[in-house]
């Protein structure tokens, strides 16, 4: 009677074991389901991430910007417009920063309709470098472009062919062609960029950010011709932010 | 709440998240307020300006806070289920957080200390949200026979 009962108690632990055992490897295989399951979701999300990020980052086009905007305008070196227009605004860029491009792209064309053209506004553009040594080859390139009164048609061409920062983009054949579309010499281009002339305007600019005290780009003073100039502080590169901000100075102006 | 802080690697991973929405909201707002983030390493500005730093219309910062978000969401649902997300969740930041860290070290040629920052706390996420999904569960109790 007692060797059946305890027969009896081995087989249902058996039993229980069985269970047990059988429960825990349907836990473990739900569970590296779920793992399965997880890991391709967060494949597919992660690589969806990088294609968008890779494809956003940069064009090599052949785009020609918006050269005809500055037809007409007085150019000199850096400087865009009436030299005695009341008030000056002094950008600082770099030519591979994509927020550069994009004001150059969205929010510089209204201005130049609107207060360039008319001249109650001048403008200075100064190229800093802090990107990488594409940046330097930029910079340099443009302020020899200035040195053709065509600067502005330079950078805007530049900016519209922009591609992935200092992927090493900006050769030879880039620079040559850029001044051709901004309807500058290339051969004088390429020749002016290694003076001391230009080394110096790309020093200048460096100083003027340190003691204005620019930290990123695009960054804007404003102010009276001639005069002091002070930060302009923009939340958003919308052509309103900039219309308020000039047209408050224009009105202190008169 | 009282069984979450009982908890350890969910504890962990909520004070991570925590800090992972702190890191991501700070730069969120900087980018939106177009200002310079405080920064250490001198790569700060450099990555902030690259065209990286943004998907479509979507700054990286803006969905760094989303994911964290999403995780913190996720450490509150119960059962498996929820550890799953949280592991989804976290392997999606952490996959990322390597391309991220790639392209500052190779490509914008810069380090920002935020995103480092962001990427390590990431990693110990990830860590901490496969330890709780592959732990042994406690064994369950026999049925009465």
């Amino acid at each position: 009677m007692s060797s059946r009962s305890e027969s009896k108690k081995a087989a249902r632990e058996a039993r229980l074991a069985a269970e047990q055992e059988e429960a825990a490897k349907q836990r473990r295989q739900r569970t590296w389901s779920l793992i399965g399951g997880a890991v391709l979701l967060a494949a597919i999300i992660v690589v969806a991430l990088i294609v968008i990020s890779s494809s956003d980052s940069g064009d090599d086009g052949s785009d020609s910007g918006d050269v005809a905007l500055f037809d007409g305008i007085p150019q000199s070196g850096n400087a865009l417009g009436d030299p005695d227009a009341p008030l000056t605004m002094v950008e600082f860029a770099d030519l591979q920063c994509p927020f550069c491009k994009e004001y150059t792209a969205n929010v510089l064309p209204d201005l130049v309709e609107k207060y360039v053209k008319s001249g109650d506004l001048r403008m200075e553009l100064n190229l800093l470098t802090f990107i990488g040594p594409d940046s330097q080859t930029l910079a340099a390139s443009a302020y020899a472009a200035g040195d053709q009164d065509l600067m502005w048609q330079w950078t805007d061409t530049a900016y519209a062919r922009q591609g992935t920062e200092n992927s090493g983009y900006v050769d030879s054949d880039f620079i040559d062609s850029v001044s051709e579309a901004a309807g500058a010499d290339p051969e004088q281009v390429n020749q002016e960029a290694g003076s001391s002339a230009v080394s110096q305007e790309i020093t200048k600019a460096a100083d003027a950010a340190q003691q204005a005290g620019i930290s990123s780009t695009p960054s804007f003073l404003i102010g009276p011709t001639g005069g002091d100039l002070t930060n302009l502080d923009v939340q958003q590169l919308e052509t309103s932010q900039f219309e308020d901000a000039i047209d408050q100075q224009l009105s202190d102006a008169k | 709440m009282s069984r979450l802080w009982a908890d350890r690697p969910t504890t962990v991973a909520t004070i991570l998240t925590l800090v992972g929405i702190g890191i991501a909201g700070y730069l969120t707002y900087v980018h939106y307020e177009g200002l310079s983030p405080v920064c250490t390493t001198g790569g700060c500005e450099r990555v902030q300006a690259s065209s990286y730093s943004e998907i479509g219309p979507i700054p990286v910062a803006l969905l760094g806070l989303i994911g964290y978000v999403l995780i913190l969401f996720s450490l509150f649902v119960p059962g498996e289920l929820g550890r799953a997300m949280t592991f989804m969740f976290t392997l999606t930041g952490f996959a990322f957080s390597i391309y991220l860290t790639y392209l500052e070290l190779f490509v914008i040629d810069a380090i920002c200390q935020w995103c480092v920052g962001s990427a390590v706390v990431m990693t110990l996420l990830f860590i901490a949200s496969a330890v709780r999904l592959l732990r042994p569960a406690a064994p369950a109790r026999p049925a009465p026979g």
